[in-house]
């Protein structure tokens, strides 16, 4: 349209006026025309709907009505009949407000004078996107949550927010050059992929997890990452959304480790009740029993009774300390964790029809209390887990020692389940909860790896140095 | 046999169990209850007063524990003898009571006739465990021994044996999880316990061991 208006043609020589009318009307661009003077001999439809008046309003009215200091890029001083670039004016509505508007200038001349025709657009509504889009990129940067945009195939990043940088310790630029792979280390290429499938093949819009982030110094921590499948600048992309759950992550383990401490007190307390007192009791009447033996020494019936009266307080004898035994491993208290392991693990091994192999370093000196109660505990839970759904004739039980940690792994070649990519125990029963708390209590990892039919492997680690 | 039965003072928390040893020992000739006691404070009291044998000693008590009254005993009266009789019956208590002084270690479970012949035999100034004690104290002793043996690759598991294999092989944890149907989190915690028991430094370090061991061909 602008190159309708050459500078300084005469419009007659440019285009058919009814042409021009038309344009004039029914442009969405406001137009105006002035005369040399400033005043006002046209207003199109859409300056009128910019500006909020009727055309009567404005016809020989001047141009500071709509842009009161707008007379200078009107009217250069220097004669210059056009202006470059195109000036961004405050205009004034009838409502007294004031909005952006962008301005570019033509001189045109008519037979009968010079005039001035503006050509105007409102830019309220793009500038407010503008700011909006700097705020929110300005949010989105200087979030202290990490925020990554990465390419879909490559897993390169595209883009990282400064709470990335800063948390991981990397430039920009250096990141641009990275892939996810290199900032988590716990999950392999395979397992992000296994993670992200969902997404990708749109069962699912969003997922979020735990995991684990590489800083550039080698050090780590735990992270909650939500991450969403979307696209930038036409490229398929995973917006991910990462919050550093360091604080959470303690707070969780101190409360965890309160409750299996609590736990325990309790336990020491019921067994220790069941074995001196109930025991007690049950000794006593043992003892009252043996007198009445000699007592009825004569009667075959009697002794009979007597001899089977003996059986199911031995029996209930027996079965308490068992009970106690369980409830507070003494063997544990005394021997140490190797020791309470063989034991418990012996048991096992004599009442049912299975062959557990063990492998259980020593330690020495021994580790501390709580740590080797809910080691101790979490075999006694995987065990029972195992007896109960594995079906299992070969378990291969494992406590080895390495430089910062402590590594537990139970294999079993039992019937086993299905694991989902996201390692979450199908079957969540009170046993398998029982773990996760004293493995949390313990702030270590858990890992369950199993298939149907093809057994099931248990890694535990939890984090030691000597 | 001695003609003069064997003087006997029961020291126990529970009356309960006190009237049952003593109305199971009245069937016995050889031996005389002459007194009790409800803790170990109460014993060393009472005992100081009489002329006792054997003590059949609890070990929990609230006031003064077994473990504690013995030693005492066996200061203040060194021709007292002391038998255990408890429900403990795992070595620790055993071994805490031996240390302390007492002859024997009887459980509460056993019955009187055993009981009786604890007594005959410490009354002699021997030693006396019952079946299960000794059990107990055996399987102590061998555990201790069995704990200094080294760990070498013919402990290794089956499947320990063959995760070795593929590594020497060259294989990756991955590829060896695909061979043999497990997570290759499973194969790496295989390989890391690998290293930390066979005692080597690195992945050549097993390939040493698979090679020297043959259980691959070079």
């Amino acid at each position: 349209m602008e190159n309708l208006f050459i500078k300084g043609e005469p419009i007659s020589n440019l285009a058919e006026d009814h042409i021009f009318r038309k344009l004039f009307e029914f442009s969405v661009e406001g137009m105006i025309i002035l005369d040399r003077q400033g005043v006002i001999l046209n207003v199109n439809p859409s300056c009128l709907a910019m500006f909020g008046y009727e055309k009567e309003e404005l016809i020989s009215q001047s141009i500071e009505k709509l842009f009161p200091s707008g007379y200078k890029v009107f009217y250069p001083v220097d004669g210059e009949t056009n202006i470059a670039g195109k000036p961004i004016l405050n205009g004034l509505h009838s409502s007294k407000e004031t909005f952006p508007v962008s301005v570019s200038i033509s001189c045109a001349r008519t037979e009968a004078e010079n005039l001035v025709i503006g050509f105007l657009i409102d830019l309220t509504e793009r500038i407010k996107a503008e700011q909006g889009h700097a705020q929110f990129s300005r949010i989105f940067d200087e979030s202290l949550n990490e925020i990554y945009i990465l390419d879909a195939c490559s897993w390169e990043f595209l883009s990282v927010n400064k709470g990335a940088l800063l948390h991981l310790g990397y430039t920009l630029e250096e990141m641009r050059q990275m892939t996810i792979f290199d900032i988590n280390p716990t999950l392999s290429r395979r397992e992000i992929e296994e993670i992200t499938y969902p997404l990708k093949v749109g069962i699912t819009d969003k997922i979020q997890f735990e995991t684990t982030r590489l800083r550039k110094n080698g050090s780590t921590y735990p992270v909650q990452v939500h991450i969403q499948l979307t696209s930038y600048f036409s490229k398929k992309v995973f917006l991910i959304i990462a919050m550093d759950i360091t604080e959470r992550k303690n707070i969780q383990q101190r409360l965890m480790s309160a409750i299996v401490t609590g736990q325990e007190k309790e336990r020491k307390r019921i067994a220790k009740e069941l074995h001196d007192g109930l025991g007690q009791y049950l000794s006593a009447a043992n003892y009252n029993l043996d007198t009445l033996e000699f007592q009825t020494k004569a009667d075959a019936r009697q002794k009979k009774t007597v001899l089977s009266v003996r059986r199911i307080i031995e029996n209930a004898i027996e079965e308490l300390k068992a009970i106690s035994r369980n409830l507070h491993p003494r063997v544990l208290e005394n021997q140490g964790l190797s020791r309470a392991i063989t034991a418990l693990c012996e048991t096992i091994d004599s009442s049912n029809n299975l062959k557990i192999q063990t492998h259980i370093d020593d330690f020495e000196p021994r580790l501390p209390y709580a740590m080797e109660m809910g080691l101790y505990r979490i075999v006694q839970e995987l065990v029972n887990n195992m007896l109960k759904h594995a079906r299992a004739r070969e378990v291969n039980l494992q406590l080895v020692r390495h430089r910062n940690s402590l590594l537990l792994l139970m294999e079993d070649d039992g019937v086993g389940f299905q694991t989902s990519g996201l390692n979450e125990y199908k079957f969540e029963g009170l046993g398998i909860r029982n773990i996760i708390t004293q493995v949390k209590a313990l702030n270590g990892i858990y890992h369950f790896d199993s298939s149907p039919g093809k057994g099931t492997s248990i890694t535990i680690e939890i984090p030691f140095k000597q | 046999m001695n003609l003069k039965p064997v003087n006997v003072f029961i020291v126990d928390d529970h009356s309960l169990i006190r009237e049952g040893i003593k109305s199971s020992l009245e069937n016995f000739r050889t031996v005389t209850v002459v007194g009790e006691a409800a803790n170990g404070k109460q014993a060393l009291a009472e005992l100081a007063k009489q002329s006792v044998d054997i003590v059949l000693m609890d070990i929990s008590m609230s006031v003064m524990d077994g473990i504690e009254a013995t030693r005492k005993i066996r200061k203040l009266f060194p021709d007292l003898k002391v038998l255990a009789l408890t429900m403990h019956d795992d070595n620790s208590h055993i071994l805490k009571m031996m240390k302390a002084g007492a002859l024997g270690y009887v459980l509460k479970s056993e019955n009187s006739k055993n009981l009786v012949k604890a007594i005959e035999t410490v009354a002699k100034g021997q030693t006396y465990f019952g079946k299960k004690v000794s059990d107990t104290m055996m399987n102590h002793l061998m555990s201790v021994k069995t704990k200094k043996s080294t760990f070498g690759f013919s402990q290794l598991t089956k499947r320990e044996v063959e995760i070795l294999r593929h590594i020497a092989e060259g294989l990756t944890n991955p590829e060896i999880a695909k061979k043999l149907f497990i997570g290759h989190r499973t194969v790496d915690t295989h390989r890391r316990n690998l290293i930390q028991k066979l005692n080597v430094k690195n992945t050549a370090g097993l390939v040493r061991v698979a090679i020297k061991n043959g259980v691959v061909e070079v």
